[in-house]
């Protein structure tokens, strides 16, 4: 055998073994998001199916199970705590670590066309928000009914028979959890920068209002009138645990839907020897209400 | 006086035909394989997941000329298709399988069937969600296969085309079909 030879195999055999020892890791690591079927009011898996023009609006989730940190992570995340310094706990189901989407269709079974927008909702460990419940503290005599949710779609008409096909993306997500954090744990009472309706209304990376409280608060963007968030990874931002749609449309219609979450530290709960986190969220009621 | 003249060999006839090349110059024993192509399903996991680029190696021992005895690993990726919410998502499957190898040699070219059993992995429960898989993610898998292979006139390089038929019990009425191109080292 030359050298020739032996260097040609030499140079399989280092490709063969680089080649497998990076695809292990690398194939670990893609694209590992894992999907939950919807289900409707029940908690049957299936769609959401609206009359139309409904009164409650008819509803459906998801409630994600996730494990209980280990002691040694809920050292880590204590210890998070002090370097940011701010006196609120870390969660352990965060925003970065716990990535949401939702993939819907809407399909109009009426045979004339429709229009249908679909809310999301949620809790967090923290926090829990029901726009239902919301729109009716602010209902006032018979005014049509004012829904505030944490994550909208815009409203989409579809001819009968027809179908739509929709994803409430993951950054959708991200603002909704920070919009649902600040109303529960970073109230702002004051009139001037109202913490309710002002988060709701706005997307957080175009004006902070209402968000002065969070940790590193905001200040005005020069020559506008908007606000930004002085340091916007400051805070750790809780994910949603509970997922909750609602359906409103002006005919009969229903919603299919799948939940997709990414979970970076598999923090969902799959293995019975753990422990399954059991989150006591604080309902948040407008002041209204209070 | 005799003993000074150089001796020279000479051609007296028509030189024989050579057999070229000769098969039993080619390597045999310990190989490896790469190969590239397609992966698609059949069966119920066909309306729902599309076909998709599929990417692979062997590695084996010809414990006779014709015969040999080959791991197998496969990866592939694809895209959730039809009405459902979720087209358009992304799955990877990576299958894993200890297989046997029958070969007939034709000079350059050989002809051989292979089989054997193994697990397949989905990359998400995606099919699972869909109703499609009854356990998740991980299953059992077994099927064959058979193609061609062409020997370089280099004594270790070969390629060749293959198909193959995987049955994945997990998944509902569903088996999977691979066609790939590949280049083969014996060493």
């Amino acid at each position: 055998m030359t050298k020739h030879d032996l260097g040609i195999r030499g140079g399989l055999v280092g490709l063969a073994l680089a080649a497998a020892g990076l695809s292990v890791p690398a194939c670990s690591d893609l694209n590992t998001p894992v999907y939950f079927p919807g289900q409707d009011g029940n908690g049957v898996v299936g769609p959401i199916i609206a009359q139309g023009n409904d009164d409650p609006l008819p509803s459906g989730g998801v409630t994600l199970r996730f494990r209980q940190p280990t002691m040694v992570e809920q050292m880590k995340l204590d210890a998070e705590r002090d370097k940011l310094g701010y006196d609120m706990d870390i969660p352990w189901v965060s925003r970065d670590k716990i990535h949401l989407e939702v993939s819907y269709k809407v399909t109009n079974l009426s045979d004339q066309p429709g229009t249908f927008t679909i809310f999301v909702d949620g809790s967090s460990e923290y926090a829990r928000y029901d726009t239902q419940m919301v729109a009716t503290a602010l209902a006032a005599g018979d005014d049509p009914p004012v829904f505030l949710p944490l994550i909208t779609t815009i409203p989409r008409t579809v001819d009968p028979g027809k179908s739509f096909s929709g994803i409430i993306r993951e950054d959708d997500f991200a603002e909704g959890e920070l919009d649902l954090d600040a109303l529960v744990r970073w109230n702002n009472a004051d009139a001037a920068d109202p913490t309710f309706a002002g988060v709701l209304i706005n997307r957080s990376d175009v004006d902070a209002i209402g968000l002065a409280m969070v940790p590193g608060g905001t200040s005005i963007i020069p020559n506008t009138s908007r606000h930004m968030l002085n340091d916007p990874n400051l805070l750790v931002v809780p994910a949603l645990v509970e997922i909750d749609l609602r359906l409103k449309t002006d005919a009969n219609m229903q919603c299919e839907y799948f939940i997709r979450v990414r979970d970076d530290e598999d923090r969902l709960w799959h293995n019975d020897a753990d422990d399954v986190l059991t989150p006591d969220p604080m309902l948040f009621q407008p002041a209204v209400m209070m | 006086m005799l003993g000074g003249a150089p001796v020279h060999a000479q051609v007296t006839s028509e030189p024989s035909a050579v057999v070229f090349p000769d098969p039993a110059k080619f390597a045999t024993g310990f190989f490896t394989e790469g190969e590239f192509g397609v992966l698609w399903f059949s069966g119920q996991a066909s309306d729902q997941i599309a076909p998709g680029f599929a990417v692979g190696a062997r590695a084996g021992y010809d414990i006779f000329r014709f015969f040999a005895l080959q791991v197998h690993m496969m990866g592939s990726t694809h895209q959730s298709q039809g009405d459902s919410p979720v087209a358009g998502q992304l799955l990877q499957v990576y299958q894993a399988t200890a297989e046997g190898k029958l070969t007939l040699r034709i000079v350059q070219f050989s002809f051989f069937a292979e089989g054997g059993l193994g697990i397949a992995r989905m990359s998400s429960n995606l099919l699972y969600a869909l109703g499609l898989q009854e356990k998740y993610r991980t299953g059992f898998t077994f099927g064959g296969g058979g193609g061609v292979d062409y020997h370089f006139l280099s004594r270790h390089f070969s390629i060749g085309l293959r198909a193959a038929f995987y049955v994945l019990p997990e998944i509902k009425s569903s088996r999977d079909l691979n066609t790939t191109m590949y280049l083969r080292y014996t060493f």
